[in-house]
């Protein structure tokens, strides 16, 4: 684990199959769904998160670890002496390198950014999978996200024919 | 919900504890961290469709897959994303008031790189047709055939289907395919001249019809049917220029200044109204000089006006004027207009071609356009698309967008919408679909 400063509010978070993570509470608030809870006094001892994995979890909490705000009350870090665009510019190459994971990961974690109700990862996961989507045909997107193609051999064909000039 | 951690990297690879490590350096201060970044991911797109393991895109639930939609900016994307399957097609049509158009152009430059004449029919077989997304730069070859086209009078663009006539009837043309459906044959001693053909609603929606004016007589052809009934509107004068599907009804611009309620079921029943501005004036709206469109912008229903403002050496002045609907009274028959200062949020496309419907796009920042501008055509092969703020007065220099419209034969430049995308529901598709000729 690593070294944390005393005094802080620590607050654990439990995912479904039985992984527990100790995180700052300010950490923890970055999810607003989280921080309704803690608002609303459910959180004295464990929160446990449904439907999200230790795997996926580690990783929402990674996200919100680097993102959550340095400066005020969760007190003094590194990058206060950093000026605010250097650090704004250190963040996207963070959040880029961050969301270099497989479909399937990317998948669980628009999910959990949905669930969890964080706006950041959620805009972040949002983004890449429309840079994936983008320039390429409609099989390779079917392909790729795994969507199942439902119309008609005569629809089909008839799509074909009205997609034809934009994919020649 | 799972008892066990799901296996979630698909790829496992050697590299992917060197990504780790050297991903890590700025983020060594929470230990609880498993970096599974894997840089073989993104790296290249077939890496990632060589897996077939099901994945659930299309379970996505909607209020996730939205804001996905409104990340998509090219319509190339649009296209794509909206065709992979039915659900995704709801979704994006649903999505649609806030999609940019395609301007369908004629490409006037022969191999020979001389411009032809834009009323030039027997040189324009050598031209061909381009989409051009206003969102991007460059355009794509469009696949209406030309030598289809060449002896027919284009007579509409209405819900995403160009409708032209010939000697052998009517033909409703799909602008992205080329293809065509055409209805029966109209044969009665009523039909004399065409004043006026439009659908009604999407071709793919149930109550779709082709509505058209010849003289007192309105001829209707239910899309699919085998056959026209004729109906007489008993109204004076009657005669429409532009209509449009706003609240379940369909209203209707007419020649020298009225304004049309047509009913069409259980029978259809025409109510006529004048149109009349604020200081009271009332006048044809198509004079020499004067076009206007009807559009539907979310819940208002709005009189778009390109006027001709004077000219300035060889440069004339226009300017685009829009108007609200205020009231309909049914007492002293009066369609009230009240003047429009700013769009808000929308921008509208305008054909300039007066038989072409007006397209309205809410939020066309989302794409890097710009509110309350007006987008026509600009007739230039490198930039066919120009905007002007409403109400602006500006020069131009081109005669075109006066010279084009009814009084030609032929199809000019024209905004158009995938008509696949019109309809929210993709059930009814097939009973519209356009077959192959």
């Amino acid at each position: 684990m690593a070294t944390r400063e005393a005094g802080k509010k620590m607050i654990m978070l439990k995912s479904p199959d039985g992984m527990e993570f100790e995180v700052e509470e300010a950490v923890a608030m970055e999810s607003q769904t989280i921080r309704k809870m803690i608002e609303d006094d459910c959180a004295d001892t464990a929160i446990l998160i449904p439907n999200i994995n230790s795997k996926i979890l580690s990783r929402v909490i990674e996200y919100c670890n680097k993102h959550v705000p340095t400066t005020g009350a969760t007190g003094a870090a590194a990058s206060d002496t950093v000026a605010p665009a250097a650090l704004a510019e250190d963040l996207k190459i963070w959040d880029a390198e961050f969301i270099k994971v497989n479909r399937a990961t990317r998948f669980d974690l628009i999910q959990a950014a949905s669930y969890l109700n964080i706006k950041g990862l959620l805009d972040l996961t949002s983004q890449t999978t429309i840079d994936t989507i983008s320039d390429n045909s409609l099989e390779e997107i079917r392909s790729f996200l795994s969507t199942k193609n439902d119309y008609l051999p005569e629809e089909e064909q008839t799509i074909r024919r009205e997609n034809q000039w934009a994919f020649q | 919900m799972e008892a066990q951690p799901r296996e979630i990297d698909a790829h496992p690879s050697s590299s992917a504890p060197a990504a780790a490590a050297s991903s890590s350096s700025s983020l060594t201060e929470s230990a609880v961290v498993q970096v599974m970044a894997n840089r073989t991911c993104s790296a290249s797109a077939s890496s990632l469709f060589a897996s077939s393991r099901p994945q659930g895109w299309a379970e996505l639930p909607d209020d996730l897959l939205r804001p996905i939609v409104a990340l998509l900016r090219s319509f190339r994307d649009l296209l794509a994303f909206g065709t992979t399957c039915r659900h995704w097609c709801d979704l994006f049509s649903a999505h649609r008031s806030s999609v940019q158009p395609l301007l369908l152009h004629p490409n006037h430059r022969t191999n020979g790189g001389q411009t032809l004449s834009h009323n030039c029919w027997i040189l324009f077989h050598k031209c061909t047709w381009r989409l051009a997304d206003p969102a991007a730069t460059s355009s794509s070859r469009g696949f209406l055939s030309l030598s289809d086209l060449r002896s027919m009078t284009f007579v509409r663009y209405s819900h995403g289907q160009l409708i032209f006539y010939d000697n052998n009837g009517f033909h409703i043309v799909n602008p992205l395919s080329g293809t065509k459906v055409g209805p029966p044959s109209l044969q009665s001693v009523h039909f004399t001249c065409i004043s006026y053909v439009t659908l009604t609603a999407p071709v793919a929606s149930t109550d779709s019809h082709l509505l058209v004016g010849a003289g007192a007589y309105l001829f209707l052809w239910r899309i699919g049917s085998d056959s026209w009934t004729k109906h007489s509107p008993k109204v004076g004068r009657f005669s429409i220029e532009q209509n449009v599907a706003f609240k379940g009804k369909t209203y209707a611009l007419g020649s020298f200044g009225w304004f049309y309620i047509i009913h069409l079921s259980p029978s259809l029943i025409v109510e006529k109204f004048k149109v009349v501005f604020e200081e009271d004036k009332t006048g044809d709206l198509y004079s020499a000089n004067e076009k206007a469109w009807l559009v539907v912008c979310g819940d208002t229903l709005l009189l778009i006006k390109l006027v001709e403002a004077g000219r300035l050496m060889r440069s004339e002045a226009f300017q685009f004027m829009a108007f609200k609907l205020e009231s309909l009274d049914t007492m002293t028959k009066k369609a009230r207009w009240v003047k429009v200062n700013k769009l808000d949020n929308w921008a509208i496309f305008i054909s300039v071609d007066e038989r072409c419907e007006a397209l309205p796009c809410m939020n066309p920042e989302g794409w890097g356009g710009r509110s309350n501008h007006i987008y026509f055509p600009s007739y230039q092969s490198e930039k066919p698309c120009a905007a002007v703020q409403l109400w602006k007065k500006c020069y131009y220099r081109s005669t075109q967008l006066f010279n084009t419209g009814r009084r030609y034969l032929k199809l000019e430049s024209t905004w158009v919408f995938p008509a696949r995308f019109l309809v929210t529901s993709c059930d009814g598709l097939m009973a519209g679909s356009a077959v192959d000729d």
